[in-house]
């Protein structure tokens, strides 16, 4: 049994009597990079403040390397670094500056501050005041300051906003290897479900302020379904025949949807059609993307979706 | 922890422009000292600059200027996401809000230490020949900067809270401008935070010279009662802050 890190039990959070956040239970273990997906407004943002004892919860409990951190935060905060939403910065003072104003207050060396600007590559902005930053740049100063700290745990709130193609990138890559390099466990949340596609050992989804799925990343892929879609000279016969011999398929978006994409069972059907002269235009494998399968496991009942794709 | 907190705080204002504020209202306040001509009745040659002193700075520009610091301590923290980063670092909050408030709190001090700088400048080119009030001096610079705490820990607060700069600063002169009028007010002045100030500055008439300028219940309730109800509002609030 490996070390919980993050355990959530729970947890709600309400604004003004509206709850943004229902029972979220989460449960993050030592080395994981946690996947927190969920369209904006989900919740997402506020568990994360909640983690980071920014705001309190209203019901439920936190507990932060196996600690309870209802009474106090400090002990746990010392080990976890974080960039929450937009990132932060003291837009008059340079990037050099934002770091050592917090370096100041977690007692690292002043090296560090080097080492940070290089693993986000600000290292020649780094004496520039922060409000010529981009916001790519801006971010990659969150980045820094949430590594600053050699942190266990890295709370990373959407991170890769604002960030260029090739800084996506970057950072994907330097996210990946923090449990094998350091050990560290990270948290990072997206509204975007390729990115978590890439990086995640775990995902956990939020969809209106409950938990939805909450697994490894495999188990979210193997929702994933393969089939065979056919594009023929007449649709409607071409069903006919194929039922008429036993095959399983669906009829919908002018094509014939065959549901066994094993190699044999492929070649038995089109050898049918081409048997019985019936033209074949196109034969495509069709893979449900994880966008779908997210896009349906958080549409409302999911079934709406369902119905669309399949039509 | 508050040692660094309190070096955090004056790292972030080293590069603003903030501190030459502190300046405007010492160097105003002896210019006025130094035009004026001596009142034949005064006890001191020292008193009378001191007195139209202290009506510059102390009745409108000192409690000005304590909103102006408490707002701006504040502010590079609601620009752009300052609260959240700070608070999620492992520090306490109530320390965060104490390093604040001494911050402020030193910037008056050296608010003060200036206009006394200011007023021993005029007596020294004017070269007056009565001995210089040592008490007085004391009272002024001690006085002047304790009944100031009062306001500083409210404008704190209110800063903290609102996440706009100029609205705490608005509700600042809303309660500051009414001084001139209290301050002739013997019912309502020993209550009122924005006047203290003042009343601990001015000399007062011939016979209690060197007496106490503030009436007890002055110090007792309006400086210490409001700075611990609003020392403590702030305290209580920075604790359950929701960022």
């Amino acid at each position: 049994m490996k070390e919980i890190i993050v355990q959530t039990t729970d947890l709600v959070k309400k604004f003004k009597g509206r709850p943004a956040v229902k029972s979220v239970n989460l449960s993050i273990e030592k080395g994981e990079i946690y996947g927190f997906l969920g369209p904006n407004g989900a919740g997402k943002t506020t568990t994360i403040r909640m983690l980071l004892g920014l705001m309190k919860p209203d019901s439920g409990t936190i507990e932060l390397f196996g600690k309870n951190v209802k009474r106090s935060h400090l002990e746990a905060l010392k080990k976890i670094g974080s960039l929450v939403e937009s990132p932060s910065y003291y837009a008059h003072l340079t990037a050099r500056e934002n770091l050592e104003a917090i370096r100041k207050l977690i007692y690292v060396p002043k090296s560090r501050i080097d080492e940070v600007l290089s693993i986000v590559r600000l290292t020649e902005d780094a004496d520039r005041a922060v409000k010529g930053y981009s916001l790519g740049m801006k971010q990659r100063l969150g980045i820094a300051s949430a590594l600053l700290g050699n942190p266990e745990l890295l709370i990373l709130d959407e991170p890769t906003n604002g960030l260029d193609p090739s800084g996506i990138h970057e950072i994907r890559d330097l996210i990946k290897s923090m449990p094998q390099q350091y050990g560290i466990t990270v948290l990072i949340s997206s509204h975007l479900l390729s990115e978590i596609d890439q990086m995640a050992t775990k995902v956990g989804i939020i969809s209106k302020g409950e938990m939805i799925f909450h697994d490894s990343i495999e188990a979210l892929r193997n929702k994933a379904q393969t089939q065979i879609k056919l594009r023929v000279e007449n649709a409607e016969q071409a069903k006919n025949l194929l039922l008429g011999k036993g095959f399983v398929l669906k009829q919908g978006d002018n094509a014939l949807h065959l549901k066994d994409v094993r190699d044999h069972n492929v070649a038995k059907v089109i050898n049918l059609l081409v048997q019985n002269g019936i033209g074949i235009y196109r034969v495509e494998e069709q893979r449900k993307s994880l966008e779908e399968i997210f896009l349906g496991l958080t549409d409302e009942g999911g079934a709406k979706h369902a119905k669309t794709s399949a039509s | 922890m508050l040692s660094s907190l309190i070096q955090t705080e004056f790292f972030k204002i080293r590069k603003t422009n903030i501190l030459s504020l502190v300046f405007v209202s010492p160097i105003l306040a002896t210019m006025v000292g130094f035009s004026i001509t001596q009142i034949e009745a005064s006890p001191n040659d020292w008193v009378t600059p001191l007195i139209f002193m202290t009506f510059v700075h102390a009745l409108i520009f000192l409690p000005l200027l304590i909103g102006v610091f408490s707002s701006f301590v504040c502010r590079y923290e609601h620009l752009h996401g300052g609260w959240k980063q700070l608070l999620s670092l492992p520090v306490r909050r109530e320390q965060v809000y104490l390093a604040k408030f001494i911050v402020v709190i030193s910037m008056i001090a050296l608010n003060q230490l200036l206009f006394a700088a200011g007023w021993i400048g005029i007596g020294l080119v004017k070269g007056f020949s009565d001995p210089f009030p040592f008490e007085v001096l004391s009272k002024v610079l001690m006085g002047g900067w304790i009944a100031t705490l009062p306001l500083a820990a409210v404008m704190l607060w209110v800063s903290m809270a609102w996440a706009s700069f100029a609205a705490p600063l608005a509700l600042n002169v809303i309660f500051t401008l009414p001084n001139i009028l209290i301050a002739n007010s013997e019912k309502f002045a020993p209550y009122y935070p924005w006047i203290q100030p003042f009343l601990t500055m001015v000399p007062p008439g011939e016979e209690s010279w060197g007496a106490l300028f503030v009436s007890f219940e002055s110090i007792v309730f309006a400086i210490m009662g409001g700075f611990i109800i609003f020392f403590m509002g702030g305290l209580i609030y920075i604790r359950r802050k929701t960022v």
